[in-house]
């Protein structure tokens, strides 16, 4: 299963892509959480790490009550769904069944751009997800030099 | 609806045409694929708008009427107080034609949305 992993580059690259889809549509925030309502990554807001952690709590819930109903209705998970306030509209986007993308946008945005736009920015980031079994670091390995050298110290040790 | 709009594509070069609100969000369309016409509608709301911000806002009245003209083709569009039509048509295509037709067109998708 392909996952997210945070590295600095892959950070980068995802920043690029969403200042990229925020420039085109417009939208005030974006936020990236997993379905364990963990936050990921945030551009666009400037609240405390406290109301981050609710937000993405709260809109981890929301959308997995809707896979329910989704389920239910013989889905695996609705891949768009719309909130509307009075000031702040809320898109949830889900990437696959672990991402979700939030858009926070105002009447400045226009709902249908957010929709095609969203398609793009789901595709950069599953092309920046990697598979499971690919090692990022390095596995440490010892070379015999080393290997000779500790022996030698722990014979020494029981002499 | 649809039956209104499908009037437009008895017109010669015509690929396709959709009826979008202001929001860019697709109400019907005839022809082109589900993709395309998402973007079609995402891009012509979004050049409307930009359109009512510096021109004023688009009235029943008076319209904004506008063409993109492309190298492979051109998109026709109307923009009303609620609806947008937009058509999608090859370069050969009468836009003069096309111009008459998505104004009667408007005129009856109006009444229909008021029943």
């Amino acid at each position: 299963m392909k996952q997210l992993i945070l590295i600095p580059d892959i950070i980068n690259k995802l920043e690029e892509a969403v200042n990229d889809y925020m420039i085109t549509t417009r939208v005030r925030a974006v936020i990236i959480i997993n379905t364990a309502g963990q936050l990921i990554f945030k551009t666009g807001i400037k609240k405390s790490d406290n109301f981050m952690q609710s937000f993405s709590a709260l809109s981890a819930g929301i959308f997995n009550a809707t896979v329910s109903i989704a389920k239910l209705i013989g889905d695996d998970y609705f891949e768009n769904i719309l909130q509307e306030g009075k000031r702040i509209n809320l898109y949830y986007s889900a990437v696959n069944n672990e991402i979700i993308i939030i858009t926070a946008y105002n009447q400045n945005a226009i709902i249908g751009v957010i929709n095609v736009m969203n398609k793009k920015l789901k595709k950069n980031i599953l092309d920046l997800m990697t598979e499971d079994d690919i090692k990022i670091k390095k596995q440490v390995s010892f070379d015999n030099e080393y290997k000779d050298e500790v022996e030698n110290l722990l014979d020494n040790m029981f002499k | 609806m649809k039956n209104t709009i499908e009037k437009i594509t008895s017109i010669p070069g015509v690929r396709g045409a959709a009826v979008i609100t202001k929001d860019g969000l697709l109400i019907d369309k005839v022809f082109y694929d589900n993709e395309s016409s998402e973007v079609v509608g995402a891009m012509v709301a979004q050049i409307s708008r930009e359109m009512e911000n510096s021109l004023g806002k688009a009235t029943d009245e008076i319209p904004i009427l506008a063409t993109i003209y492309s190298s492979n083709g051109e998109i026709v569009f109307l923009s009303q107080s609620d609806f947008i039509i937009a058509v999608l048509c090859e370069k050969k295509t009468n836009i003069g034609v096309i111009t008459i037709k998505i104004k009667d067109i408007a005129v009856e998708l109006k009444e229909q949305l008021k029943k």
